[in-house]
C-alpha cells in the first residue's frame, strides 16, 4: 500500500528534476529576452519539485495512518480488478499498434471482444459478441459515413 | 440590449437544425449525467467528435446543451441510486434518496426538474445582463491583468476544491509543467520535444481530457465492475402535491440567484453552490429537522443553485476566456477546437453567435422540462445498463474521440498513459479539476506573463501598476489564506471547547 501511495509524487518528482534538468540545457532564444522560454518551465519545475517533495515525506510519515483511500487501493488489488485493468492498457497497446494496418473495423472488433470477454469472462458470450459487433459496425457507420471522418 | 441581435439570434436558435440540436444535447446529457460515474465533464469530453464537420454555432449549441443537460442528469441517479454522477449532484441525496426510499421517487424527481428549470432560467435572465457588461470591463484588461486572472482561477479552484490544498496545487504545477512542451510561441525555442514532430505543437489537451476523464474513469470504476448493483428505487407518482410545492417554492427562488453568483465566481461552481443552497435552507427553515428525512425543499434548494451555477459558470468562460471549474475547462477546449475564441472580442465580433446560444439555452431548459417529466420512464431505464457493457463502450468512445482529433495512433500512447495518470490520482484522491484548468490556462498564462515583462522592459512592477492587478493579487492572497484561517479557527474553537 505504502508503495501504491508514494509512487505518483515519485513520478512528480522525477517529472520536475527532468524538467529542471532540461531547462537548464534549453537553446537561447534569438530574438527578445534570451531566457525569455527558460522562466516559467523553470518556476513550475521547482515549485512541482518543491511540494512534491514535502508531500512524499509526509505520506512516507503517515504511511501506517488509516486514510479515505485506503480502501480503493487494497479494492484495486482484489479479485479480477487488476487482471481487467491490466488487460485493458495491454490489450490497448496492441490496438495502437495494429489500428493503421489492420483497418478501424477488424482492429475494434478484436480490440472490444477481448475487453468485453476479459470483463465478462465466457459465460456472457452472447452478449460480449453482439455487444463488439453491434458497437464496431455503428461506431464506423456514424463517424465514417454520417460524420466523414476518415477512419483506416 | 440590442433587439437587432436579439432577434437575429431568436431565429438561428429556432431554426429546425438547432432546435435538434439542443434537444439532442439536452438528451446525450441527461443520460451522460444521470450514469453513475460519469459526470458532465467526461460526457462532453467523450462527445466532442460527434460536433465534427458541424457549424461551430451549431456545434456549440449542442456541446452547451449537453453540459447543462447533464447538470439535469446528475440528480436522478442520485435520487434513484444514491449515487451520484457528480459532486455538484451530490447535495441532492440528502433528501432526494431517502424521498425514493419513502415511495416519493416522482415527486422527488419532478421537483428536482422544476427547481433547475427556475435555477437555469433565472440565470440565463442573469447571463443576459452581466455577461456584455462583463466582457466590455475584461477589453480594458492587459497582459499583466490577465496573467493575474488566471493566476486567480487556478488558486481559487485549488483552495475551493475541498480536501488537501497541497495535493491541489501539485496537480495544478504538474499541468502548467506540461503545458510548456512544444515549441515556444514568441520565441521559436523547441522546448522538450525530444525531437519528436508530434510533440512540437505540444501534447493536445483534448487527448490528456479523454485521457483523465474517460479511460481514467472507466479504469476506476472497474474497481466496483463485480459489486452487486445497488437497488433502484420505483417511481410512482410523477408529480408532486400542492404542499410540497408550497414548501419548495421559496427555496427555489431564494437558491436561484446565490447559485447563479456562485457560478460566475472562478473556481467555485456546482457543488458549492448546491451545498450552499441546502445548507441555507435548512438555516432559514421552522423545521430543520425534517432535512435529511426526505423533505421536497431539500431537493428544490440545491437543484436550483446547481443549475444556475452551471449556466453563471459560462460568463467568466464566454465573456473572459476563463473557465472556472474542471468541466468548464473541457469546454473551452471543445469551443477552441472548434475555432470559436472565447473572450470579450467574441461579444464584439459575433453578438449573433452570442445571442443564439442565449435563446437556444431558454428553449434547452424548457426542452429539459419535457425530456424529465414525460420521458422519465424511458430516461430511468438508462440507469439499467450494466456497467460491464457501459464502461468498455466509453472505452471505444475514447480511442475513436482521440483518433479523430489528429488522426495519429501515437495519441492512443498518450491516453493509456493519461488514463493510468487519471486512475492514480482517483486512487489518492488528488483533485483533476486544477490539472486540467492549467492544462488549459496555462499557455496563455506564460505568454501574458512574458509580454507583460516586455512591456515594462523586465520591470515586475507591471504587475503592480493598475488597480484592476492589486484587487486581484488581493484575491489571490485572500484565495490562498482563507482556507488556512478558517482551519485555524476551527481548531481554536475546538480547543476552547
Amino acid at each position: 500500500m505504502t508503495a501504491v501511495k508514494l509512487s505518483l509524487p515519485a513520478v512528480f518528482i522525477l517529472t520536475a528534476v527532468v524538467f529542471i534538468i532540461a531547462t537548464l540545457n534549453l537553446a537561447q532564444a534569438q530574438l527578445g529576452n534570451a531566457f525569455g522560454p527558460h522562466y516559467f518551465p523553470m518556476g513550475a519545475s521547482v515549485l512541482l519539485l518543491v511540494l512534491s517533495v514535502f508531500y512524499f515525506i509526509r505520506s512516507y510519515k503517515e504511511r501506517h495512518q488509516e486514510h479515505k483511500e485506503d480502501e480503493d487501493i487494497q479494492a484495486i488489488a482484489q479479485g479480477r480488478t487488476p487482471y481487467i485493468i491490466v488487460g485493458t492498457l495491454v490489450f490497448g497497446v496492441v490496438y495502437a499498434l495494429i489500428f493503421d494496418f489492420a483497418g478501424y473495423i477488424i482492429a475494434t472488433l478484436l480490440y472490444l471482444g477481448v475487453l468485453m470477454f476479459i470483463i465478462n469472462g465466457k459465460s456472457r458470450w452472447l452478449i460480449n459478441i453482439l455487444t463488439t459487433l453491434i458497437f464496431t459496425f455503428m461506431s464506423w457507420y456514424i463517424f465514417a459515413e454520417m460524420l466523414n471522418i476518415s477512419l483506416p | 440590449m440590442d433587439y437587432g441581435y436579439f432577434i437575429d439570434g431568436l431565429m438561428n436558435a429556432i431554426t429546425p437544425l438547432n432546435l435538434l440540436f439542443v434537444f439532442l444535447g439536452g438528451l446525450l446529457g441527461t443520460i451522460v449525467g444521470m450514469l453513475p460515474g460519469l459526470g458532465p465533464a467526461t460526457g462532453v469530453a467523450v462527445l466532442i467528435p460527434v460536433t465534427f464537420g458541424m457549424e461551430p454555432i451549431s456545434a456549440m449549441i449542442l456541446l452547451i446543451a449537453i453540459y447543462y443537460g447533464a447538470m439535469y442528469g446528475g440528480s436522478r441517479s442520485s435520487i434513484l441510486l444514491n449515487t451520484p454522477g457528480d459532486a455538484s449532484a451530490i447535495a441532492a441525496s440528502f433528501d432526494g434518496y431517502p424521498m425514493a426510499k419513502n415511495g416519493q421517487a416522482g415527486q422527488a424527481l419532478a421537483i428536482a426538474t422544476i427547481a433547475s428549470l427556475v435555477g437555469g432560467t433565472v440565470a440565463v435572465v442573469g447571463f443576459t445582463f452581466l455577461a456584455g457588461p462583463l466582457a466590455d470591463f475584461a477589453i480594458r484588461f492587459g497582459p499583466a491583468e490577465y496573467f493575474l486572472l488566471m493566476l486567480f482561477t487556478l488558486s481559487a479552484i485549488v483552495s475551493l476544491s475541498r480536501g488537501d490544498m497541497l495535493k491541489g496545487f501539485i496537480s495544478m504545477l504538474f499541468g502548467l509543467v506540461l503545458i510548456t512542451i512544444g515549441v515556444d510561441a514568441q520565441s521559436s525555442v523547441y522546448r522538450f520535444t525530444m525531437g519528436l514532430p508530434q510533440l512540437t505543437e505540444g501534447i493536445d489537451f483534448l487527448i490528456v481530457i479523454i485521457g483523465i476523464y474517460a479511460v481514467g474513469e472507466v479504469l476506476y470504476n472497474f474497481i466496483a465492475i463485480n459489486r452487486p448493483p445497488e437497488k433502484k428505487n420505483k417511481v410512482e407518482s410523477l408529480w408532486f402535491t400542492k404542499e410540497q410545492w408550497k414548501a419548495s417554492r421559496m427555496p427555489i427562488i431564494r437558491s436561484a440567484p446565490l447559485g447563479f453568483l456562485i457560478g460566475v465566481l472562478p473556481g467555485a461552481g456546482g457543488s458549492i453552490a448546491s451545498m450552499l443552497g441546502y445548507t441555507t435552507e435548512r438555516q432559514l427553515s421552522k423545521t430543520p429537522e425534517r432535512f435529511g428525512q426526505g423533505t421536497a425543499e431539500g431537493v428544490a434548494a440545491p437543484e436550483s443553485a446547481n443549475n444556475s451555477a452551471s449556466v453563471g459558470a459560462l460568463i467568466p468562460l464566454l465573456s473572459m476566456g476563463i473557465p472556472g471549474s474542471g468541466t468548464t475547462a473541457v469546454l473551452l477546449g471543445a469551443l477552441v477546437m472548434l475555432g470559436i475564441q472565447p473572450g470579450p472580442l467574441l461579444f464584439e465580433s459575433e453578438p449573433t453567435t452570442i445571442w443564439t446560444l442565449i435563446n437556444s439555452m431558454f428553449i434547452g431548459n424548457l426542452f429539459l422540462v419535457v425530456i424529465n417529466i414525460l420521458l422519465v420512464g424511458l430516461l430511468i431505464k438508462v440507469l439499467d445498463t450494466p456497467s460491464h457493457i457501459l464502461y468498455p463502450l466509453i472505452l471505444m468512445l475514447g480511442f475513436v474521440g482521440a483518433y479523430t482529433l489528429s488522426y495519429s495512433t501515437i495519441d492512443f500512447y498518450i491516453l493509456l498513459a493519461f488514463g493510468v495518470l487519471g486512475l492514480a490520482f482517483k486512487l489518492l484522491r488528488f483533485p483533476i479539476a486544477p490539472l486540467i484548468l492549467a492544462l488549459i490556462v496555462g499557455h496563455d498564462m506564460e505568454q501574458n506573463f512574458r509580454k507583460s515583462l516586455i512591456v515594462s522592459d523586465g520591470s515586475p512592477s507591471v504587475f503592480f501598476s493598475s488597480p484592476i492587478s492589486i484587487v486581484l493579487i488581493i484575491m489571490i492572497i485572500l484565495s490562498i489564506s482563507v482556507p488556512f484561517i478558517l482551519t485555524a479557527v476551527k481548531n481554536n474553537k475546538a480547543k476552547q471547547a
